[in-house]
């Protein structure tokens, strides 16, 4: 199910013009590669942006671009020039001198600072933290019944080793005042239009300083990729992208809740237990989305693979959680009426994607329903069936992916 | 003076020289063509933040509930700079174009 989808496929342009599609084709565009989600509405284009391989194109103005599914294959860590990108607002920085760039620090601050790159990187220690970043709204286009948003695969989502300062250490040269309750973060870009909904998100200053979260400034080894953030990023393990701010230039220290656009009515999730509501339905209340759920993927087969009845053949794929720890994955070919434990690669830490791996031997012709499913060190386990809400976000079903045996 | 003008074109030519710098292509989908009056208007207001693709890939049970929250969004929350009797000209556009109406 999660993989078909990202299949290339290269459509042939003349029968998409015949199709009634040409208003989606300009002149420009003839050769360019295509693909399918396997959802409705599902058409859409390969295209390279600056510093990225062909992504699947979700919207080019601003930029939001998906990773092709079978790229996950390939590698745990996920290469900067496939990494998923996603902006809010066209008003995105293309020009940025590091010699000049600056971060401040203010608000409730004794020591409210200004910090350039140079500074960033000699006067601060930095660390290394490997960590999945996932949009809120991976795999919204897979929800049933549909909802409305970014009609996501499950491609938005990477694992990358970041290098750069624990917010902690900043703010504690900044030193917060008395009554300081939650720290916001702003970055270059901004609203095409002047207006008050400016891209600004907002974390317990407890959570700020808890020593993960960091301002990085290098990605797998070299710069952060321009659409990713150049020159710093604001990195927080296991929570969701929506907190990543790209571009960060100010940290403010608040006495209150900051409620801006983008943390409310933004972002919001459920506030129950399942974090879901009924299809169809509202939530009675909501809370700021916050750390990921649980997830795990099959990543060498696709809906169209075809296996081999009594030949043994191996299932490979990922997983990764908040940062409590992936415990154990099991695998089935059959659909979940029973399951072997699989073996669990490098550690690369608790906010890494796990690989895992197993070998199994396909026991009868015709389609087999591999899945595959994510237990982690705080109980937690991926559901067999979806939960839903209106947003779209935190998507975790086991996921299933349907071979043919011949 | 003259080292001093000097000395700042080579301090401007090197930062210059190591911004980093990116070009966007232009918009790929396109607004659906209509006789609609709304498209027009959708050409002028909406084309300024945002590409098509927004609208494009709504999925089929999208119906005028969802263009009407969405295009007061844009209108309150982003400033778009739209009148209220513009509203349920887009709006109508948008619904008879895309998502359950999408052909």
């Amino acid at each position: 199910m999660n993989s078909e989808n990202f299949t290339n496929r290269r459509k042939v342009i003349s029968a998409a013009l015949a199709g009634g599609a040409s208003s989606l084709l300009p002149a420009w565009a003839l050769g360019a590669d295509r693909t399918n989600l396997p959802i409705a509405y599902g058409e859409r284009e390969l295209m390279a942006f600056p510093g990225k391989k062909p992504m699947i194109v979700l919207t080019s103005r601003p930029p939001q671009l998906e990773t092709p599914f079978k790229y996950y294959d390939n590698h745990v860590i996920t290469p900067n020039d496939e990494f998923f990108v996603r902006y809010h607002m066209a008003g995105i920085p293309t020009s940025i001198d590091p010699a000049t760039y600056k971060l401040t620090v203010g608000g409730n601050v004794e020591k409210p600072l200004e910090i350039s790159l140079e500074s960033l990187k000699k006067n601060f220690p930095s660390q290394r933290i490997v960590a999945v970043n996932q949009c809120s709204g991976n795999s919204r286009g897979l929800f049933e019944p549909r909802v409305n948003g970014g009609q996501l695969g499950n491609g938005a989502m990477g694992n990358a080793a970041w290098v750069g300062v624990s917010l902690k250490d900043i703010l504690k040269a900044a030193n917060p005042g008395k009554g300081a309750k939650q720290v916001t973060f702003n970055g270059l870009d901004q609203p095409v239009l002047p207006s008050d909904s400016d891209f600004v998100k907002g974390l317990d200053i407890d959570h700020a300083m808890d020593g993960n979260v960091m301002v990085a400034y290098q990605m797998n080894g070299t710069d952060i990729p321009f659409l990713n953030g150049y020159p710093i990023k604001l990195i927080v393990p296991g929570y969701y992208g929506t907190y990543w701010v790209k571009h960060l230039s100010e940290i403010k220290v608040v006495d209150d809740v900051y409620n801006g656009y983008w943390m409310n009515p933004a972002y919001r999730i459920p506030d129950n237990d399942c974090n879901c509501v009924e299809p169809g339905t509202a939530p009675s209340k909501t809370i700021p989305i916050n750390q990921f759920t649980i997830r795990s993927f099959i990543t060498n087969f696709t809906d169209s693979s075809i296996v081999t009845v009594g030949k043994p053949i191996q299932a490979r794929g990922i997983a990764f959680d908040a940062g409590y720890g992936i415990k154990k994955v099991l695998f089935s070919q059959d659909n979940g009426q029973s399951w072997t434990e699989a073996r669990l690669g490098q550690d690369l830490g608790r906010f890494s994607f796990r690989e895992w791996r197993t070998e199994f031997t396909p026991k009868q012709k015709g389609t087999l329903s591999l899945r595959v499913r994510a237990f982690n060190h705080a109980g937690q386990v991926q559901p067999m069936t979806a939960t839903w809400m209106p947003a779209g976000y935190m998507r975790n079903i086991v996921e299933t992916v349907k071979v043919t045996a011949v | 003076m003259k080292k001093m003008i000097l000395f700042f074109s080579v301090l401007i030519t090197s930062s210059v020289a190591q911004a980093k710098t990116i070009e966007l292509p232009a918009d790929t989908v396109l607004w659906r063509p209509s006789d609609l009056p709304g498209y027009e208007l959708t050409l002028q207001k909406c084309s300024t933040c945002h590409s098509a693709h927004y609208a494009e890939y709504q999925p089929p049970n999208t119906g005028s509930g969802y263009w009407n929250a969405q295009v007061l969004r844009m209108k309150n929350v982003f400033k778009a700079p739209i009148t209220d009797e513009e509203v349920p000209v887009i709006v109508d556009y948008l619904n008879k174009t895309y998502g359950a109406n999408r052909k």
